[in-house]
This record gives structure tokens, C-alpha cells and sequence, in this order.
């Protein structure tokens, strides 16, 4: 066996394999690391234009190929209609809060599972809305409730300033100003610091 | 010349978030950009399952979710030799866009990174990119995935040792 025959066979056994494993190199990185280098088949250029020959392209030319503007407004408006859906849905489900802020002022705690159902609506209509600060807020909650040991009871004094918080929500600003990252960062050391003091 | 238009109704997308919302989202923008079928899990180790099974050509996947995140379920893509892609793009949507979370996304297999809120071009541009421009892998010591290093500095004077290295190894190059 030659030299290079048994670079290939090492080569090619070592190498992950997505059924056709393209070109590959081996050589040693800057600081003389051993690393191999592979090119896969570009397999999405070939289905997308329909033409097998693509598989070798690994960089296309700017203005070969076009995508359909009308998909692209399209796409636009339904990210603006999700918008306001979310922001409907955002200002709803905190709402929902209100009464049991209500009950906890006067010193009814509320159903931990309940809380929780809450919170992860929550959280995830932020996602999609990409509103930092209650993702942040209701991903602490979570936290709190998901962590807190079954028999130790809710504090208020954690919930009330997630809760405060939550309804204050315009004064915090989405792009995380310094006050802003303040009272999350203020947030997430409260729950950190009550589900230590709880273990 | 004609410019010819790519027919995405032949591609398979999937899509990982834990927020409902965003599942149905993203389902629905890739649905308008033309993808064949759009498959969307919520979580990493229930996309993990839905992966094998579908096999899409494209990923796209959240940063933080609960039981394992984006970054983990990315590694797990690329480094299980079970899976019947390992060169899959993995493009990572996230509203965490500081520098240490990007890197983080790099190191553990991510092909490109799409800052949230996401917007119509973004999302077809991130698109566009990974099958115009596929990145080389690379697999060293215990990374295996896109290369890391790819960013062109138009400042930079200096020779370009990987060009220069990869013509060097030209007659390494295995079909």
C-alpha cells in the first residue's frame, strides 16, 4: 500500500460520513493540531435547482439565481400579524395575573402548578414577540417554581417583585437599558438566592 | 439570462422552540417561502427523536429551552454517529445576541446565527446563505463541525495562510 492510499483509507475512516462524503483534506491547524478538513456535496443546491451537477458548487455567484419578492411580502405581513396577535395575548395573559396578585396581597398564596401553566404562557408569547425583559422576568418565575423544593411554600416576598415588575412592563425597556438589565439582573439573583437559602 | 428561481417545495425544514408561538411562527414563514414540509419540535431531546425520523435539510433551532437547550442539541447533531446527517445546516435563532452566546453557538456546530426578532429578509437571507455559500467542516480534537474560522477582514494585510495551506494540500484532496 503507498503512502497515499493509506492516507485515504484513514482518511476515510475517520471521517463522518453523509453518504457521499465529498472532498477532504488533512493537514495540521497553526498550532499543530491534526485536523482534517471536508467538504460535503452541496446536496440543497442540487434539490433546489433541480440539476445534480450543483453538488460541486461551493460558492455561488452573486445575481445566478433569484427568490420570488411576492413570498418575501408574504412573509412580512404574517410576521405582522403575529405581532399584534402576541401583543394581544401578552397584555391578556398578565392581566389574568392581576387577581391573583390581588389574593396574594391579602395573603392568599396561589396554586403552584396554576402559577406555573401562567408563567410559561407567558414566557413563550414573549419569545415570539421578542420582548427581553418578560421573557427574562417569567424565565426567573419558572425557575423559581420549577426548582423550589414540593414542600417548601411560595414567598411573596419573591413573587410580588416578579409580579410588580411584569405589570410595570413599559417602563422596561426592550432593548435592555442599564436600569433595565438592572432590576432582571435584580430578579434573577432573588430567585437564585431564595432556591439556595431553600435546599 | 435568465435568473432561475429555486424551487424550495423539495426541501424539508425543521424547526425547535419551546414557545408554541414561535413553533407555528416560523412554521408558517418557512411555509410561504416555499418549503415542501415544515416539522417543528419542542425541545432538544424530543427534536433529537423527530431528526432521525424526518431527516429535513434544514435546521433551525432556539437558543434556550428546557430540558436541553439549542447549544447541546446542536453538538449532539453533529458528533452522534447515528445520525443520518452530520453536515445538516443548523442555523440558531436567539434574542441573546452577546458575543460569549455566539461563540458559544460556533463551538458547538452552529452554521449560522439569527439574531431575534426575526424579519422576513433575515430569515431568507439565513436560508439562501447555507445553500449558496455551505460552510467546510472541519473536525479537530474533540470539535467536529462548520469552520470555525471565516471571518474576512478587509483590514487585514497579512498572508492567507488557509488558502495558502489548502493549495499546499491540494494533492491530499480524497473524491
Amino acid at each position: 500500500m503507498t503512502n497515499s492510499a493509506k492516507t485515504e483509507a484513514t482518511i476515510a475512516k475517520d471521517a463522518p460520513s453523509n453518504g457521499a462524503p465529498g472532498r477532504q483534506t488533512q493537514r495540521k491547524n497553526p498550532k499543530g493540531d491534526p485536523c482534517q478538513f471536508i467538504s460535503p456535496p452541496n446536496k440543497l443546491l442540487a434539490k433546489v435547482t433541480h440539476d445534480p451537477k450543483m453538488t460541486e458548487v461551493r460558492s455561488v455567484k452573486k445575481g445566478t439565481f433569484h427568490f420570488d419578492k411576492s413570498r418575501l411580502k408574504k412573509m412580512t405581513s404574517i410576521i405582522e400579524k403575529n405581532q399584534s396577535v402576541c401583543i394581544d395575548t401578552l397584555n391578556r395573559k398578565v392581566k389574568e395575573l392581576e387577581p391573583i396578585y390581588e389574593d396574594m396581597r391579602n395573603g392568599t398564596m396561589p396554586d403552584r402548578d396554576t402559577l406555573k401553566a401562567q408563567a410559561s404562557n407567558l414566557h413563550s408569547v414573549s419569545k415570539a414577540l421578542d420582548h427581553i425583559p418578560v421573557s427574562r422576568i417569567t424565565a426567573s418565575l419558572l425557575k423559581y417554581l420549577n426548582n423550589l423544593p414540593p414542600s417548601t411554600d411560595l414567598e411573596s416576598n419573591l413573587l410580588s417583585p416578579h409580579f410588580d415588575a411584569l405589570f410595570n412592563r413599559e417602563t422596561l425597556n426592550v432593548k435592555l437599558d442599564p436600569p433595565t438589565k438592572l432590576v432582571l439582573t435584580a430578579l434573577e439573583a432573588l430567585t437564585d438566592h431564595a432556591l439556595a437559602v431553600s435546599k | 439570462m435568465t435568473k432561475q428561481e429555486y424551487d424550495f417545495s423539495v426541501l424539508k425544514a425543521m424547526f425547535v422552540d419551546d414557545s408554541p408561538y414561535m413553533r407555528r411562527l416560523i412554521h408558517d414563514l418557512l411555509v410561504a417561502m416555499g418549503f415542501g414540509k415544515v416539522v417543528t419540535a419542542s425541545d432538544g431531546e424530543s427534536a433529537l427523536q423527530v431528526y432521525k425520523e424526518e431527516v429535513p435539510d434544514i435546521l433551525i433551532t432556539d437558543a434556550s429551552m428546557q430540558p436541553m437547550d439549542g447549544y447541546e442539541f446542536s453538538r449532539r447533531i453533529r458528533t452522534d454517529p447515528s445520525n443520518p446527517n452530520l453536515y445538516v445546516p443548523i442555523i440558531m435563532l436567539s434574542g441573546h445576541v452577546e458575543m460569549a452566546n455566539v461563540e458559544k453557538a460556533r463551538d458547538n456546530g452552529i452554521t449560522e446565527y439569527l439574531a431575534k426578532p426575526v424579519s422576513a429578509g433575515s430569515l431568507q437571507q439565513r436560508v439562501i446563505s447555507v445553500i449558496e455559500q455551505p460552510r467546510q467542516f472541519v473536525k479537530v480534537g474533540n470539535y467536529f463541525g462548520p469552520d470555525r474560522r471565516r471571518h474576512a477582514d478587509d483590514l487585514y494585510k497579512g498572508g492567507n495562510r488557509r488558502a495558502e495551506s489548502a493549495e499546499s494540500a491540494e494533492e491530499q484532496w480524497v473524491i
